[in-house]
């Protein structure tokens, strides 16, 4: 049976890394492209790490590298050199040759267009790619499924106190999206990571992995010694470090693949935009107070033991690959 | 003995305002030097007015000075007026001031913001300011007389919120009020602890309590039961609890025993800008290279704040 038809856009990075094993590890999806923006990694750069994990995976698919900066806003680089650094390392040399000769906006658009309304978006950087596919064809959202997103804040931020990353990064892009009229909206906000991710005595046991998961050499270096990022969004959700591995973009992929468990709150959701100190922030009017009907189904919580066992039985599926 | 914290109450007297102004007269920690008042729950007229029929129901002789009718710049929102009058009453008394007799003693100084400027001034020691209310007396304070800022101890404030808000999403009326003020105060370098929604919105009174409050504490018991009863049913509308969140008395509480609150050192500053956010007291608990300007209160022992306030009614039995 073909899995459920699915278009990535993403900013790169050990996260994704971690979010695209769980996909093409669950067996769930067909990947029909993976598209970079502008965050982690600059567009291009992403595209050498995407097509790099696409050789882990054995995928076919094909990688589209996209818009370079925000639609409006300029923001001070907020990550640094060392969320890349290992696969920077690991991707040199594959940039270029087979990169989709194709912007991203007219693949998104046409590849939902062939699926007639089935496919489904997953969005793990800033959102740029996806606003400029809306302002060049606004009927995209009769065509997409579902859209799922990690990013948002409902407490503390990681770019700013209250600021998340990706809608920091280009909060009007965020706004159009809400906008839109997309059917289902699936945010995966960063406290959602509070009850899905891993331990580190989980994460040690990457190290007894078979020494053919192709997984094994990248999730080692970046995941088992934990990094720079994981502290401090450890310390922005209250939790810590020497316990507790984050990835957003890999919860934001449980809320995809298995929606079932997860709890949910549907609510109106308003970004800041032209605030200083608070632009990116993501506002949730959970009381119904200020706002009527929801926009957005916001992730609140799974059990920490679903997450793992998801993360680790898609993990091991690549080693029944190789039989 | 310790000698006791002199302080002003700076108030747009509501209900909660009430029970704050009540709590801080019946306290031996405490030594209230006057009273100023401005817009907020009501006109600044009508927290005048409240002031002095509070205190004469409470048989304090405190001196009460009227202060701002109105934000630092602009006008009064609407929608400010329109929840004060919901959640207080049209008099700010919960419809009951009608039932306290007209002030006999009335002495009210001219302005309160030289007002207070006297009165840290007369003191020997340091003054602390509560405010309960917005804060653009305060601010008028801190930039007319910069002089005094060194005899001032610092400011106990309910008001903002890290991650919520009451009047807006992300806005608490006291900071919705006069967001301009707001930055002025926590700007000033002063010792602020703030008493935001986080803390403030466990500082509840349930049915049970104020019929304890109407039982032991005689005609001014009775008073302020009557008074919470419309109260309390606008916050069920609000929030679907039938509670009596009584915020105005936290800072009070906190000057009277600190260990009623868990605080943090956090830098705050107030959103002058957003669209969505303007008024937001934007708390940073990690102060990410800032320093902290303000102990922000994040959790209330709700039973002590409740047996403060028994012991305070007890004096009026």
């Amino acid at each position: 049976m073909a899995g459920r038809p699915l278009i990535i856009d993403t900013d790169s990075g050990y996260e994704f890394a971690q979010a695209l094993m769980l996909i093409e590890g669950c067996g769930l999806f067909d990947i029909k492209g993976i598209c970079t923006v502008f965050g982690t990694a600059a567009p291009n750069r992403g595209a050498a790490h995407v097509q790099f994990l696409r050789s882990i995976c054995d995928g076919k698919w094909p990688v589209i590298s996209g818009s370079e900066k925000a639609l409006i806003v300029r923001r001070k680089e907020t990550r640094t050199a060392a969320d890349c650094s290992v696969l920077d390392e690991l991707a040199s040399g594959t940039v270029g040759p087979d990169l989709a000769d194709e912007h991203p906006w007219d693949f998104i658009y046409r590849t939902a267009v062939e699926q007639n309304g089935e496919a489904e978006l997953f969005c793990t950087g800033p959102l740029t790619n996806i606003a400029v596919t809306l302002i060049r064809h606004r009927d995209l959202p009769k065509y997409i499924k579902r859209i799922t997103i990690a990013g948002g804040a409902s407490r503390r931020g990681d770019a700013t106190p209250y600021a998340e990353f990706n809608i920091y990064s280009d909060p009007h892009a965020f706004k159009s999206i809400l906008d839109a009229g997309f059917k289902q909206v699936d945010l995966v906000d960063l406290e959602f990571c509070r009850s899905a991710h891993l331990t580190v005595a989980e994460a040690g046991n990457l190290r007894s992995l078979s020494a053919d998961n192709p997984w094994k050499g990248l999730l080692e270096k970046t995941v088992v010694n934990g990094s720079l990022r994981n502290r401090e969004l450890c310390a922005r959700l209250e939790l810590d470090s020497s316990e507790a591995i984050i990835s957003h973009d890999a919860a934001a992929a449980f809320v995809l693949a298995i929606p079932a468990a997860i709890t949910v709150s549907s609510v109106y959701t308003m970004v800041e935009q032209r605030s200083e100190l608070s632009g990116g922030r993501t506002l949730f009017d959970f009381g119904k107070r200020f706002t009527d009907g929801p926009n957005v189904r916001l992730a609140r919580y799974t059990t920490r033991e679903m997450f793992s066992d998801f993360y680790f039985r898609c993990l091991k599926a690549y080693d029944r690959r190789l039989f | 003995m310790v000698d006791r914290i002199p302080v002003i109450i700076d108030t747009d007297m509501g209900v909660d305002d009430a029970y704050s102004v009540m709590l801080a007269l019946s306290s031996p920690q405490l030594k209230v030097l006057g009273i100023t008042t401005s817009y907020g729950n009501v006109s600044a007229d009508g927290a005048t007015v409240n002031a002095i029929k509070i205190l004469e129901l409470l048989e304090k002789r405190v001196r009460v000075a009227k202060g701002a009718s109105g934000p630092l710049f602009g006008k009064i929102k609407k929608y400010s007026n329109s929840r004060g009058a919901f959640i207080h009453g049209k008099d700010g008394l919960g419809n009951m001031g009608h039932s306290l007799s007209d002030p006999v003693h009335v002495e009210v100084e001219s302005d309160a913001v030289d007002y207070m400027a006297a009165l840290i001034r007369k003191e020997e020691t340091k003054v602390t300011i509560v405010s309960l209310g917005p804060l653009t007396n305060i601010a008028s304070l801190i930039i007319s007389y910069p002089e005094l800022r060194r005899r001032i101890d610092g400011i106990a404030m309910m008001g903002g919120s890290a991650y919520s808000g009451n009047t807006l999403p992300a806005g608490e009326s006291n900071i919705v009020a006069d967001p301009e003020a707001a930055q002025i105060v926590l700007q000033s370098g002063l010792r602020i602890v703030m008493c935001g929604l986080e803390a403030t919105q466990k500082a509840y009174f349930i049915k049970d309590d104020l019929e304890m409050f109407r039982l032991i504490g005689g005609s001014v018991g009775r008073f302020y039961y009557d008074m919470t009863q419309d109260y309390i049913s606008a916050q069920e509308k609000l929030s679907g609890e039938r509670r009596a969140v009584i915020h105005d008395s936290v800072p009070t509480a906190w000057l009277m025993n600190p260990s009623v609150l868990k605080a943090k050192a956090c830098h705050v500053e107030v959103d002058l800008n957003g669209q969505y956010t303007r008024a937001c007291t934007v708390t940073d608990e990690i102060c990410a290279g800032v320093k902290p300007n303000a102990m922000v209160a994040f959790d209330l022992n709700r039973d002590m704040f409740v047996k403060m306030h028994i012991d305070a009614f007890k004096q009026y039995r």
